[in-house]
């Protein structure tokens, strides 16, 4: 045996395994760089015919052609082959990311169970709670108010509990589809901001001045209300009113230069 | 600004129906110069200027606006039917249609 003692050939096996790891995850990390790069431009694209797509069947045929084989299974792949790492989060935020560009709901719960199941003390739990709200498919709602409950339940980060408070009480208060129970969990929700956030920063305002505002929101600004008209200048100096277009479907953008 | 093409064909292609797109320009962002920066980027459309005295920043307020994009879309009565935090893709334009589909059966 001499100077190869069972403890020094293990010590060096596990040396040597450190510096494997690292090497297959970096990989992983870069396959889904190119990945999530290129799902950027399809999905662009995607969006640009979706636009000019006049009916149903024509967005259906667009659907059918995106190039879903190329990324789903390679994006699970990752996932397995990096289990437990952000790595993993993120390819199963890209398959998410499919699953709402395409309408497939099923890949869609699937992608979120394994995501709040699995890294709900990640991060990335953070961009998950945004994306579910930002940009999100109507369809997505009660799905993504079951995944906000549970980061908002089980996350370790105090700015990302304070986000996902914010997104579920906006989510469950405003979207008919939860009902006068959305509302209350809302109220619940607003009241707990208030309780713990008052006079703190709360994503960028006072928790009393957020509650103040989801509330208005909630109460004056539903689908099915009167817009509550208003009073402005236009970029000519000329006074106007909203309801000045009663009679004409108007679509009403807040925005600014960036 | 990144769905400034969109709205630009959009506001191009329904020039001719019962349609108006509204903005309502607010302090993210720079507001200084917003007259000629509108023209400099071929912003043809009405903007109401949520900035400077009296009304600075009334609007978004009142809306309870934390960030944008933000879509309202109202039918033909002014009542809300449809409302977006981000870019709301491809729901936007059948949305549209469907509204513009009510204003012309509506009118018959």
């Amino acid at each position: 045996m001499g100077n190869r003692s069972p403890f020094r050939v293990a010590a060096t096996l596990l040396f040597l395994l450190s510096l494997a790891v690292p090497a297959a995850a970096q990989a992983e990390a870069q396959r889904l760089q190119a990945l999530e790069q290129r799902f950027a431009e399809e999905r662009a694209q995607f969006l640009e015919f979706a636009r000019q797509a006049r009916t149903p069947e024509e967005r259906a045929e667009l659907a059918a052609a995106f190039p879903r084989e190329e990324f789903v299974p390679a994006l699970e792949a990752i996932a397995t082959a990096a289990r437990g790492t952000d790595v993993a989060a993120r390819a199963w935020l890209g398959v998410l990311r499919v699953g709402a560009l395409l309408d497939e709901r099923e890949l869609f719960a699937r992608a979120l169970e394994r995501l709040v199941g699995e890294h709900a003390d990640s991060t990335l739990m953070g961009n998950l709670a945004l994306e579910l709200v930002y940009g999100a498919p109507a369809w997505s709602a009660r799905p993504a108010a079951e995944a906000l409950r549970t980061i908002l339940a089980k996350t370790p980060h105090a700015d990302i509990r304070a986000g996902a408070l914010a997104e579920l009480a906006l989510l469950v208060g405003l979207d008919d589809a939860f009902g006068a129970e959305g509302r209350a969990e809302a109220e619940q929700l607003l009241a707990r901001i208030e309780r713990e956030h008052g006079t703190a920063d709360f994503i960028g305002m006072t928790g009393a001045e957020f509650a103040a505002g989801a509330r208005h929101e909630i109460t004056q600004l539903r689908v099915g209300q009167v817009a509550p008209d208003f009073e402005a200048s236009d970029e000519t100096g000329t006074r106007f009113q909203l309801s000045d277009y009663r009679g004409q479907v108007v679509l009403l953008d807040f925005w600014g230069f960036v | 600004m990144g769905l400034l093409p969109q709205k630009k064909a959009l506001v191009e292609r329904l020039e001719d129906e019962p349609f108006r797109f509204l903005g309502v320009l607010g302090r993210e962002g720079d507001p200084a110069d917003f007259r000629a920066r509108l023209k400099q980027h071929g912003i043809t459309w009405r903007n109401a200027l949520d900035l400077g005295e009296p009304a600075d920043g009334v609007l978004w307020a009142r809306w309870a606006v934390r960030g944008f994009p933000q879509f309202y879309l109202l039918d033909a009565s002014g009542v809300i039917r449809q409302r977006w935090f981000g870019d709301p893709g491809a729901e936007l334009e059948p949305a549209i249609e469907a509204l513009l589909a009510e204003a012309r059966a509506a009118a018959k």
